[in-house]
């Protein structure tokens, strides 16, 4: 008990900007016992480089500088700060030492003047100079940041055919950059915060002021308040802490790579969620159909586009179906299959040891152990995988009359259609491990049974305040003209209803 | 919050492992039944039941085949559940197509047997129904197939094809039949199947229908009259192939295809018996000729068209004759017109139908339309070549 | 969407699939033989006055339902018993529809099952409908109606060749009295049972007239009725159809398309656990509200997991056969009619005269 306590003294609770006061200590006027504070913080860290400089002139100026080495711009280091401070003439130990230096020396686009300490070690951590100096209880710190990040490339999850390529990086400023490149009005807000008090990642909250819902932004703002932990490095800590109903397994909250999706998101009044540290952006509120709506829907023929989002339902339709029907049909209601086909379904089963089901359920775990096993390895390995994976459950398992021939088909259809819509795999996987008990069970009744119940549980959620199925379950056109089929841009003439203020997308 | 969660995990596992799948079948627990065939009993009991079951071999080379098994038994479910004794695996009846019913057992009545097909879940009521003519329901099953060993399948395949290609027999499902073995204005009628050689090899062929009067067997029609049945009763569905014997000289034939037949019956209540009067309106092609006609000349054409308006209408009133006089059963639901369209009139002559049908005076009236001589206007004229 | 209240068009489609729940299954009532549609047509018609009534009633008193009718009416101890005989005619009759539905599945094509496991089936997916409210099942039966119509059509669609309008004849041989024997029967089951939406109708958040959402609802579902019962008789004719338990699912089986489609009348029971869930959460939430209003709860959904075990095992023990369970009809029709004309005509008088005695004192 009593070493619990020793820790949990030392954790505090984070303001309401996520961070935690670690030091009572304050800056004082002599530069060398700055140091000393400054130093004491980062005692352990050999990454921070102390530089003590003075003015040629006066040298009386002495200034230090303290920088992340790595994630310094060290040029704009030596030329903007070092060097001006070095060689200024009309620099002079005086009160408006400070001012002066600011105003007239130092040749950075970005200086603040901060006394916090909290503050300084802060911007210190982002990648800012700290400069001290002699004589000030204040430093200034000045915008250096120049760490390598990932070059911009299309992302791997969100391939389009047409359209822009662009895919987020890890790097905050460099996001909301291509957001406002998209979107070019201020209009767009930006509303920094902080998550995480041991990590203080920076956060970003946006939304077009004039079409975003302010209850569903006052909802949002509300439960990420109410975050508490210690270090957030994906988007998903957030949106798993946030959702409406954690034990669904359908997303109420989207997440996407791309820019283009954000900012047509971003027009339809919706809020998104930028985090330093991972390319994948959160957007608020997140209807059911927009799983299956992908980015070059809009730029892309229409008939294309429909038939493409016609055959994604269908796909997860199928996906999720296809092993219960094939079980229930084979097992329990064998007259609905055309006799000859009967046939010739018995006559390969002959000889399989194992029933339906099992058979069944043996190769959908082997396909899921390979699909997963080829996410992780190397892939140097994987031309050999992929020959294994096809023998084993190819024909070899067939011949060796451990399964029958049509499971491997039907667990082929399955497989594909699954990866279909990489958005909803994990709804995907979990109904239809489900479905195919429900039909083992009742046969066709049980997968009825089953499906009403998704059905239901499905009609019954809510995200940010919007019900899910929002754009499902209404004979306006103006409502199912982007679900099913993709409408022709001149009819796109209304916002998606969730209770807007601003309908008519055209002016 | 704990509690609940381990009374659920108890309650799956119960569900789980102390239940079972009631009705989950394995796909080779079953054995299936192709096709029933139902005979008079030896042994003192009532039926003898032949029933095809598919078997299917372990390998892919030794392919499907057809086993008959048979057993007597005294209602048609305790022989179905003896052969499973025989057999150790329940039948299936999903895929039962076709039921052949003997003579012998047709004319001792058929409704208990519709009834048994109509009221278990697992047998069909759309079965096609036929009655074996000249032999046992058995050995219709125990023919040998050409294309496929499942003759029960062929059956089903030759009464289905036949209908809509030669005109022949009228599709007879159970539950038709039930309909019209409880209605008093109609007899019922079932296609006939007999063996017959070809080449010393047994074959199956369709011939014609039996007629019924209530439920058992009265008679045959045969083929030439199966098709005038159809005329009569407005059933021909496609096509038809009617040959008819020139006059002037009885060794040449000519074929018409009819395409299209519609007849009306009106009944008349001039005096104490209905009258009906039938017009058929018949659309033929001339197909095969073996006179030497120029079909290009509206005089042949007509001399065509009355050949086989004269014909027809004789063949007709034979059979009609055949119905009234021999059969003593109202075939052509007349009776059953009369309660649909007029029941008052329905009501006075209901107690005694089959005997008021025997009065009932029925007149034919053909119409034939020639549309046209297939792809020629003439014929193949020998040696002369003007 | 507002919590707890359901827009007039979703209400109208409850109605429509709960109308066409147990009958679809049931077929109606086969007594007028080949006029048996003309009989539902006029049990239709003979429902609208009742509608009008119920129509009345909650335009009278928005956002009551019939509970608090009652107790506002009867008193306190009048109240008190209408509502526990009230509900005791819901449980019964959600217990009557899962028998139906049970039995169905059974007799038709899982014999082995015992009847507990589909009751529980449904009445679990019932209790799940309730607990998440009763604005679900409204956005539900908007979203399944399409569906379940477009199942009808092609069904019908597919078996218009195997239809035989002669079997229709003759038409109304003087066959009054069966047509209207039959279409009493249809009356009080189920067209009278739309009693249950006056309580649905106190959720209901719209400005149309509940008088047009009800008689909307009861003559769409009158003529799709109707139109089944013709399909039926036409395709199997008399007297096979009126032998038959149940007919809307025999003859979905005649459809033979390429001998590809066939045997296909399994998809149908699709089409009935829908309406099944459909029917038994309307009367489950009736007798929730009920079953609250006597114990002075505070929220409906309480009540649902007790109510929902006492349906279930209630249907396990109301039958013993299936041929107990058709004949039930007729007894049905004696005593239903108190509950479903009796009641609210009297509330509609007692409340129109304390309406003016308001009005003008």
């Amino acid at each position: 008990m009593s070493i619990l306590k020793k820790f949990s003294a030392k954790a505090q609770k984070p303001d309401e900007t996520g961070r935690l006061h670690l030091n009572e200590d304050k800056l004082e006027k002599d530069l060398d016992k700055n140091i000393q504070i400054v130093s004491k913080v980062f005692i352990d860290d050999g990454t921070l480089v102390e530089r003590r400089f003075e003015n040629q002139n006066h040298s009386k100026v002495k200034c230090c500088a303290f920088f992340f080495d790595g994630m310094v711009d060290n040029k704009r280091i030596d030329e903007c700060i070092i060097l001006p401070i070095m060689e200024s003439k009309c620099l002079s130990k005086n009160d408006d030492t400070v001012e002066d230096i600011m105003s007239k020396v130092i040749a950075s686009n970005d200086v603040r003047k901060s006394e916090n300490l909290d503050e300084i070690v802060l911007e210190l951590l982002h990648g800012d100079t700290v400069l001290l100096i002699d004589g000030c209880s204040c430093a200034i710190l000045i915008s250096t940041k120049g760490w390598k990040s990932r070059a911009i490339s299309e992302p791997d999850s969100e391939k389009a055919l047409r359209g822009p390529r662009e895919g987020y990086t890890e790097d905050i400023l460099t996001n909301l950059t291509m957001l406002r490149r998209k979107i070019s009005t201020p209009d767009l807000k930006f509303k920094s915060r902080t998550f995480g008090t041991r990590s203080n990642t920076k956060a970003c909250i946006c939304y077009l002021d004039s079409l975003v819902d302010k209850k569903v932004l006052d909802e949002l703002n509300r439960r990420l308040d109410k975050i508490d932990i210690d270090g957030v490095l994906d988007i998903n800590y957030i949106v798993e802490l946030i959702k409406d109903n954690p034990l669904s397994p359908f997303k109420t909250i989207g997440v996407t790579e791309r820019p283009d999706v954000t900012a047509a998101k971003l027009l339809e009044g919706r809020v998104a969620v930028f985090l330093d540290g991972t390319p994948c952006v959160m957007t608020a509120p997140f209807l059911f159909i927009e799983n299956f709506q992908a980015a070059d829907d809009y730029y892309l023929n229409f008939y294309f586009a429909s038939i493409g989002r016609s055959l994604r339902i269908l796909g997860f339709l199928m996906s999720i179906s296809i092993p219960a029907i094939y079980v229930a049909f084979t097992c329990y209601h064998r007259e609905l299959i055309p006799t000859s086909l009967a046939l010739s379904i018995m006559q390969s089963h002959e000889g399989v040891p194992f029933p339906t089901i099992l058979e069944c359920l043996l190769m959908l775990i082997i396909f899921e152990i390979i699909r997963e096993t080829g996410i992780r390895m190397p892939s140097s390995i994987g031309q050999a995988l992929s020959v294994v994976g096809a023998l084993v459950i190819g024909q070899a398992a067939v011949t060796a009359k451990l399964i029958s021939a049509p499971m491997v088909i039907v667990v082929a259809v399955t497989a594909i259609t699954g990866l279909i819509n990489p958005k909803i795999k994990g709804a995907t996987i979990l109904l239809r491990f489900s479905l195919l008990f429900a039909a083992t069970f009742l046969g066709l009744y049980g997968y009825g049974f089953l499906m009403v119940g998704v059905l239901i549980h499905l009609l019954s959620l809510q995200s940010f305040g919007v019900i899910y199925t929002s754009q499902m379950s209404s004979y306006q056109i103006s409502e199912i003209k982007d679900t099913v089929v993709r409408a022709p841009w001149k009819y796109m003439t209304t916002r998606p209803v969730f209770e807007q203020r601003d309908i008519v997308r055209k002016k | 919050m704990r509690k609940r969660v381990i009374l659920l995990l108890i309650v799956c596992i119960n569900v789980f492992m102390l239940t079972g799948c009631w009705n989950y079948v394995e796909i080779n627990q079953q054995m299936n039944a192709s096709g029933i065939a139902i005979d008079v009993g030896q042994q003192g009991k009532k039926y003898h039941l032949s029933i095809e079951v598919i078997s299917v071999g372990m390998k892919a080379e030794e392919g499907i085949s057809a086993n008959v098994l048979e057993t007597d038994s005294d209602t048609l479910f305790e022989g179905i559940r003896d052969l499973m004794a025989m057999t150790t695996k329940k039948l299936y009846f999903g895929h039962c197509k076709t039921m052949i019913i003997g003579e012998k057992a047709a004319k001792n009545g058929i409704a208990e047997i519709i009834d048994v097909t109509l009221r278990n879940h697992e047998v069909r009521k759309e079965l096609d129904i036929a009655i074996s003519k000249g032999c046992d329901a058995k050995d219709i099953l125990l023919t040998e197939g050409i294309a496929t060993p499942i003759m029960s399948y062929k059956i089903y395949d030759l009464m289905n094809t036949s209908v809509k290609a030669v005109g022949g027999a009228p599709k007879t499902k159970a539950y038709l039949i039930f309909n019209s073995i409880q209605s008093e204005g109609v007899c019922t009628v079932i296609p006939a199947l007999q063996i017959g050689n070809v080449q010393e090899k047994k074959v199956l062929e369709l011939a014609g229908v039996a007629v019924f009067d209530n439920d058992k067997l009265a008679g045959f029609l045969d083929k030439r009259e199966t098709e005038y049945l159809s005329f009569l009763n407005n059933k021909i569905e496609r096509s038809g192939l009617l040959t008819v014997k020139v006059s002037e000289n009885p060794d040449l034939f000519l074929s018409y295809e009819v395409y299209k037949s519609k007849t009306k019956r009106d009944l008349q209540f001039n005096e104490d018996v209905p009258s009906v009067n039938i017009t058929v309106n018949t659309s033929a092609i001339i197909g095969e000729v073996e006179t030497e006609e120029d079909f290009s000349k509206p005089e042949e054409v007509e001399k065509v068209k009355q050949l086989l308006e004269k014909n027809m209408e004789e063949n007709f009133t034979k059979l009609i004759d055949r119905a009234q006089t021999k059969l003593n059963c109202d075939i052509f639901g007349i009776g059953a017109q009369l309660q649909r369209d007029n029941p008052e009139m329905w009501g006075k002559y209901k107690d005694n139908w089959d005997g008021t049908f025997k009065k009932v005076k029925i007149n034919v009236d053909c119409k034939v339309k020639i549309t046209g001589s297939g792809i020629e206007n003439g014929t193949v004229k020998k040696g002369q070549l003007k | 969407m507002i919590d707890g209240k359901i827009s007039g068009k979703q209400a109208t489609h409850m109605m429509i699939l709960f109308l066409l729940g147990s009958s679809l299954v049931t077929g109606g009532s086969m007594v007028a033989k080949q006029d048996s549609w003309i009989s539902i047509l006029v049990g239709m018609l003979m429902a609208l006055p009742v509608a009008v009534i119920y129509g009345n009633l909650c335009k009278i008193a928005p956002g009551k339902d019939i509970f608090d009718m009652v107790y506002l009416v009867f008193g306190k101890i009048g109240g008190a018993i209408i509502t526990v005989l009230f509900c005791l005619y819901t449980i019964h009759l959600g217990a009557l529809v899962i028998r139906n539905f049970t039995e169905y599945f059974q007799v038709v094509t899982i014999p082995e099952t015992p009847l507990a496991v589909t009751a529980i089936c449904i009445a679990l997916l019932a209790y799940y409908n309730i607990t998440k409210g009763i604005e679900v099942l409204g956005r539900g039966a908007v979203f399944m109606m399409p569906i379940v119509l477009t199942v009808i059509l092609v069904l019908s669609l597919l078996s218009l060749k195997y239809m035989n309008f002669d079997n229709l004849k003759p038409i109304f041989n003087h066959n009054l009295k069966p047509i209207l024997t039959g279409a009493y029967t249809v009356f009080t089951f189920p067209f009278a049972e739309t009693v249950m939406f006056i309580t649905v109708f106190s959720v209901v958040d719209t400005k149309k007239n509940p008088i047009k959402l009800f008689l909307i609802g009861i003559l769409f579902s009158g003529v799709l009725l109707a139109i089944f019962v013709i399909v039926a008789i036409t395709i199997l004719g008399l007297p096979f159809v009126a032998y038959l338990y149940f007919p809307s699912y025999a003859s979905a089986g005649v459809i033979d398309l390429g001998n590809f489609i066939s045997r296909i009348e399994v998809l149908v029971s699709w089409n009935y656990i829908i309406f099944g869930v459909i029917k038994v959460t309307v009367c489950l939430f009736v007798s929730c509200k009920g079953v609250a209003k006597l114990f002075k709860l505070k929220n409906y959904k309480v009540p649902a997991a007790p109510i929902v075990t006492i349906m279930v095992v209630m249907s396990l023990l109301v039958f013993e056969s299936t041929m107990q369970m058709f004949g039930f009809l007729d007894v049905y029709k004696i005593y239903a009619p108190f509950f479903e004309v009796v009641i609210p005509f009297t509330l509609l008088v007692a409340l129109k005269i304390r309406a003016k005695k308001q009005s003008l004192g």
